[in-house]
């Protein structure tokens, strides 16, 4: 197989995997919807004043309109904000019936939520209405995002690579830059167009627009209120500036592109999960460590291929062997640091789309790391010997390595548009506390404006002690008048255990006892009858080992 | 419409029949037509197990109206009305006025052979096609049955469902 059929299967298989991201076509989104006020299907006594909607983090609102039974708009908010809550104000006395209520968000990482509730003034109806929205178009624009971005990944791999190649290779840089001053070239006007394509794309999710050319105005508007603009900007106006300064024929700097070519690369950290994960002045360091080598790695296999075709390409090679192992190691710790970040469960790992594609990625790179090694250990050191016959070797190699890479890409793209388990675990616990070092196990959760926190402490099999800590809505004291759990595991076949759990502090309900026997996924209920006709229930899965 | 009407009443007649009749608080009438006043009945035909019941307690549900309770011999009667609203200070000497939001008949007892039926005259909701739903709380001598879950469409039906009135047009 000779390095031009490789890359035509690495054509192939990106094909394929972009087809891939394209039907599966996630249109999820990454804050998550933790409490309305009233609530979804909630029957109301008399109309509330205003409709308030609560995320597990800071969002920006598209819009939030309350229709009655005929579908007029009775109250709209308008666009904008940045807030966990939104509260949109209803006009006084409205009357018995069914209302809905419709939003659309944006959360941080510039991707739309959009959703629907009923509820209802006086009587329950027989039947609630329908309460789906229904993104028609945003899924097909999550889609065309995912491809975009990873040709926009690759057009930055292949523009930083290539500048930190002929930096590290600056003996050669005048037999170099001529070779790859056309894909450069390329690369650049693809990194440029896919960021632009990126606003418009991200404007469509946003808008859940229809493919239509009249819109285009909106879409540009709204795609460039989201985070994406700022990197798709900064993006643009470096990978010209490395062109500009590193790539012009009479270009005669190695290391001033390179920096900016890597600033381009950094400039990923600026959208994306990374942004609103709780600790984000941690992640967006090791994203960096993470991607920024793994992007000079990729970009780097077509400048050591195009060297390799001739004779001095094997001073080129011996050089990046000489330096590829430290980069490699810095980007596959942060790459752990990161998939632990998102993930953080063993069951998030195999048990959710993220998890899944994130296990295909570490496959791939798994592959990748085995063939450098081999390249590295055993191809490297024949270039002395018989330099011929091993360059031959390495530009398959090589070839491989870049359809991997692609690959590897391609897979990242569609992880970027792919809920984290971090943010799912945020839509039915909003505080998740499991501490490693302390046994036990907590959970919160919050319904019709109250917050439970559960604590199941040691969470072994055997004697366990379950406390319920209640608070009421703008965390007041409330004193319900009975505190019940019942708790399941119908994996071992136990139906539920029913106990009252007695008052031992203001608002602290506690039990200790020999329930949980057994290991597994229990299932927690606790009911708080608040008085004698209003019961509150939350209901929790607790792991026991 | 009579062939719909037939089927409507077969239909009800199988759930009726198919439905456990114990574990229930039944409502007399089972439906009424919306926007008129009615004498509506709480059926209490056991207790909490073995032991006598000796209080019901109903809230009316937000739409229901005019609610005047009927006295119970060997029961005590209280209503508990909503708080007047704001600035209706000139109604304060007249608190019968404000609605009624809950009413308790208390102190009595009906052994778990018996059955009795608590009544309420009320005005009921102009939503025709809704179902109006009415928390129930009934307390024996040891134990208490809630009935405050309103079954939801699509879910198995809770284990104390909430009694429901239905509104025709």
């Amino acid at each position: 197989m000779t390095a031009r059929q490789i890359l035509l299967a690495a054509c192939l298989c990106l094909g394929v995997g972009l087809g891939a991201a394209l039907s599966a076509a996630p249109a999820f989104a990454h804050a998550v919807l933790l409490a309305t006020e009233p609530a979804d299907r909630a029957v109301v006594e008399s109309a509330p004043a205003s409709v308030s909607l609560r995320f597990n983090e800071p969002v920006q609102l598209v819009f939030v309109r309350v229709l009655d039974a005929s579908g007029r708009v009775i109250a709209e908010a308008p666009a904008g904000g940045d807030a966990a809550q939104i509260a949109l104000p209803l006009p006084g006395a409205l009357p018995a019936g069914n209302y809905l209520v419709t939003y659309r968000v944006l959360s941080a990482d510039a991707h739309a939520i959009s959703g629907t509730l009923v509820f209802a003034v006086g009587a329950a109806p027989e039947q609630w209405p329908e309460a789906q929205a229904q993104d028609r178009y945003a899924p097909t624009w999550g889609g065309i995002a995912a491809v975009n971005r990873a040709l926009h990944f690759l057009a930055l791999a292949l523009v930083a690579g290539a500048t930190a190649f002929v930096a590290l290779m600056k003996g050669q840089a005048g037999v170099l830059r001529p070779l790859l001053r056309s894909p450069v070239g390329v690369a650049v006007l693809l990194g440029v167009v896919t960021a632009v394509a990126a606003v418009f794309t991200q404007g469509g999710i946003v808008l859940d627009a229809p493919f239509a050319a009249a819109r285009l105005g909106d879409m540009w508007s709204a795609g460039m209120a989201t985070t994406q603009s700022r990197q798709s900007i900064a993006a643009a106006a470096l990978l010209l500036a490395t062109w500009q300064a590193g790539w012009l024929p009479r270009a005669r700097a190695v290391w001033a592109p390179t920096v900016i070519a890597v600033a381009a690369l950094a400039t990923l950290a600026a959208t994306g999960h990374v942004v609103t994960a709780a600790t984000h002045w941690l992640t967006v360091p090791v994203l960096l460590a993470h991607a920024i080598p793994a992007l000079l790695w990729v970009g780097s296999f077509v400048p050591l291929l195009l060297a390799l075709e001739g004779r001095d390409g094997s001073q080129a090679a011996l050089r990046f062997a000489r330096i590829a192992p430290f980069g490699l190691f810095i980007l596959v710790a942060a790459g752990l640091a990161l998939a632990f970040l998102q993930v953080r469960t063993w069951d998030g790992l195999t048990g959710t789309a993220y998890g899944q594609a994130l296990l295909l990625k570490a496959v791939l790179v798994g592959a990748l790391l085995l063939i450098a090694a081999i390249n590295r250990w055993r191809l490297t050191p024949l270039l002395q010997s018989a330099p011929d016959a091993a360059r031959a070797a390495l530009r398959r190699t090589i070839a491989i390595e870049l359809a991997l890479g692609v690959a590897i890409l391609a897979i990242t793209a569609v992880l970027a548009q792919t809920p984290p388990p971090r943010s799912q675990l945020a839509a039915t616990t909003e505080a998740h506390g499991h501490d490693a070092a302390e046994p036990g196990y907590a959970v919160g959760a919050v319904a019709q404006g109250k917050t439970a926190i559960l604590a199941v402490v040691p969470a072994r099999a055997g004697r366990n002690t379950i406390t319920v800590a209640l608070r009421g809505g703008g965390w007041t004291d409330i004193t319900p008048l009975s505190v019940t759990a019942s708790l399941s595991n119908t994996a071992a076949g136990i139906e539920p255990i029913v106990r009252d759990l007695p008052r031992v502090g203001p608002g602290i309900y506690e039990l200790t006892g020999p329930e949980l026997a057994v290991p597994g996924e229990w299932t927690v209920k606790i009911d708080v009858l608040l008085n004698d006709f209003d019961r509150v229930t939350y209901s929790a899965p607790i792991p026991v080992q | 419409m009579s062939r719909h009407t037939s089927l409507a009443t077969l239909l009800a007649a199988l759930t009726a029949a198919t439905t456990p009749a114990l574990a229930h608080v039944g409502l007399e009438p089972a439906q009424a037509a919306a926007n008129t006043t009615i004498a509506l009945g709480f059926r209490i035909g056991h207790g909490c197990g073995t032991s006598p019941t000796t209080a019901v307690k109903v809230r009316i549900p937000a739409g229901v109206t005019a609610v005047q309770p009927q006295p119970k011999a060997g029961w005590t009667l209280t209503v508990i009305r909503t708080q007047a609203p704001a600035g209706a200070a000139l109604a304060a000497d007249q608190p019968a006025t404000a609605p009624v939001a809950e009413v308790h008949w208390t102190g009595g007892t009906l052994p778990v052979e018996f059955y009795d039926t608590f009544f309420l005259r009320m005005r009921l909701p102009a939503t025709p096609n809704a179902t109006v739903y009415f928390p129930v709380v009934q307390e024996c001598v040891t134990g208490v049955h809630r009935w405050i879950d309103v079954p939801q469409a699509g879910q198995p039906e809770p284990a104390e469902p909430t009694p429901g009135l239905r509104l025709t047009p």
